[in-house]
């Protein structure tokens, strides 16, 4: 096992300098500097900026300097904010932020997803399977905005229950955390549903049965644990659904998050901010999808006999 | 397998319906000018953000536009989008996943590796940094904001039909026909056009139907973080843009969009999986 833990972790680093490198010279491909717009800076003072920041240097040299300070922890500063706004000042700030949102979106996601999936499972081809599949249709068809915009006007104009903007407490949690995990909600329980489906027809289901398990026994016991395989290999997909799910989600409720931040860097053009908001996206992602690695071959054992 | 019963009938009469819904929609799009009562972009200054009534059934905007009349005009630019995308990103998920399934080796290896990233790493995101890169290249018109939209959701989507493709390439040329092929001494382009890649062609159009409303959908989203379209032009995207900063008092500008995206997203759904259904009856949910 300790082997194993080993080669994965040495298996994210060429996945993450793949993307640190393909961000790079993404952001270097742009034509013209980051301080080339609106008004022309005199030359002077252009060229001891861009020699203060290494623009003037050419690029492999320019991706040499980006990789040795972002091995020391130096993402440099923010081109928008300037000086006083290190990169990581920011990120330090928003992360927590948006990890919160995620993680509870996720968690929601999971804990419901589960409990719909089964019952449909348990009901199948009943009304009640039919209507969970219907909830579950629309849940992946319904764009966010019109989602949390549905939502603010029933919960916070019409009812007034939660508030429809900003972070104050944990009631501005509620309607970012609905918003985003909806979708990631429906596809696990669909997920749930059609793979419960299928455990259901082994053979040591039905051994199961004929010693006399009662069906929710069968189900709950015996069938969720192995419907949970295909689940957990969503799970890096979902959280990568449910960061660029948190642009939108993040703008629309004025969530001071990493997304918002992502988004204003973009419409900015803050090199310095999008390559760093990018890197930690690129982390977390990295990171939850060796987790899932490893639970899989936790989880399955057939896949460990296999590696 | 099949020990829970089917409703075949209901299934189909859904699927019609979304198929159908989906071609009024294609067909109001295409005759846009035909079937809506203005011209797009023309302003009613003295009738700003009506609601719904006889002359603007579905309301108009901040400058006094026809909603209905830029939704028709904004599907153009969605469908438009989410087809030439999803055509775009097959193509190239093609070329990269037939070259690393047939090559195979170290090729085969570098290649998936690459595209392992790129599957950790969200497209829409790849898409974002893209977009700003492209449309500083092409300027802000419209025929370039489009281009810029296709070209950077088109490379940051192909990464599901590559992994797709190869994984179907790698087992077609297991098949005894292939063999046969090879044995014969069949070249390897021919062996690849002729013999492996029709044979991927039925999950080809199922991850069509999956690309096309995705595609819409990552427009729609583009747009309304404000990369997408340029003004006057719109898509559901854009108008979903204008719409909800003005939600508080004129929700009709946001609702409308909302919804005729959301019901073509259905559509694409229902009808995507009566579609697999169809080619591979393994797999059914309705």
């Amino acid at each position: 096992m300790l082997r194993l833990f080993i080669k994965r972790i040495l298996g994210t680093i060429p996945t993450f300098f793949i993307i640190l490198t393909l961000t790079f010279f993404v952001m270097k491909a742009i034509p013209g500097g980051p301080f080339d717009e609106e008004r022309a800076l005199p030359p002077e003072v252009k060229a001891s900026i861009d020699a203060k920041y290494h623009l003037d240097r050419p690029v492999y040299e320019q991706y040499y300097y980006y990789l040795k300070n972002f091995v020391k922890g130096d993402l440099g500063h923010s081109y928008r904010y300037g000086e006083d706004r290190k990169v990581t000042d920011i990120l330090m700030e928003t992360f927590p932020v948006s990890a919160i949102l995620g993680f509870f979106s996720l968690l929601i996601s999971c804990l419901f997803g589960f409990f719909f999936g089964a019952i449909a499972a348990y009901y199948r081809d009943t009304w009640i399977d039919k209507l969970i599949l219907l909830f579950s249709v629309s849940g992946i068809s319904i764009p966010n905005f019109l989602l949390a915009s549905l939502l603010i006007l029933v919960f916070s104009m019409k009812l007034d229950l939660f508030p429809p903007a900003l972070w104050e407490n944990w009631k501005s949690a509620v309607l970012p955390v609905l918003t985003l995990s909806l979708r990631p909600l429906c596809t696990v329980l669909r997920l749930v549903r059609s793979s419960l489906l299928e455990v259901l027809e082994e053979d040591y289901i039905r051994t199961a049965t004929a010693k006399g398990a009662n069906s929710p026994r069968v189900l709950f016991i015996h069938a969720l644990k192995n419907a949970l395989i295909p689940v957990v290999s969503m799970l890096g997909p979902m959280t990568a659904s449910i960061v660029t799910g948190s642009f939108v989600v993040e703008i629309i409720f004025a969530v001071p998050g990493m997304g918002r931040h992502f988004i204003t860097a973009v419409l900015d053009r803050d090199y310095t901010l999008i390559m760093g908001l990018t890197l930690v996206y690129g982390i977390v992602l990295i990171g939850c999808n060796f987790f899932v690695d490893l639970a899989y071959e936790w989880i399955d054992p057939r896949i460990r006999v296999e590696s | 397998m099949s020990s829970f019963k089917q409703n075949p009938f209901l299934k189909n009469k859904l699927a019609v319906l979304s198929a159908v819904f989906l071609l009024l929609i294609t067909v109001l799009a295409i005759f846009a000018p035909q079937v809506t009562p203005f011209p797009y972009d023309e302003q009613h200054i003295e009738d700003r953000l009506q609601s719904p009534n006889s002359k603007y059934i579905m309301g108009s905007d901040s400058l006094g536009r026809d909603l209905y009349t830029r939704i028709i005009f904004g599907a153009r630019a969605s469908i438009a989008v989410g087809i030439t995308t999803a055509l775009l990103s097959l193509v190239v998920g093609i070329i990269y996943g037939a070259a690393a399934g047939h090559f195979g080796g170290l090729i085969d290896g570098v290649m998936m590796r690459v595209l392992d990233a790129f599957y950790i790493f969200p497209s829409l995101l790849f898409a974002i940094l893209l977009m700003i890169v492209i449309t500083r290249y092409l300027g802000n018109s419209l025929e370039s904001s489009l281009l810029a939209i296709i070209l950077s959701l088109g490379f940051s989507s192909w990464v599901n039909v590559a992994r797709l493709v190869r994984g179907e390439v790698l087992k077609i040329s297991q098949l005894p026909h292939v063999e046969a092929a090879r044995a014969l001494g069949v070249g390897s382009v021919q062996l690849i056009a002729k013999h492996i890649v029709p044979l991927t062609l039925g999950p080809l159009i199922v991850t069509l139907t999956i690309q096309v409303p995705q595609n819409i959908l990552a427009e729609s989203f583009l747009s309304f973080i404000g990369l997408g379209l340029q003004p006057p032009f719109s898509s559901w995207g854009t108008l979903a843009n204008e719409g909800w900063r003005a939600m508080r008092s004129y929700p009709h500008l946001i609702l409308f969009p909302g919804v005729v995206l959301f019901l073509t997203m259905i559509a694409f759904q229902i009808l995507g999986d009566a579609l697999h259904d169809w080619l591979d009856p393994r797999r059914r949910l309705f």
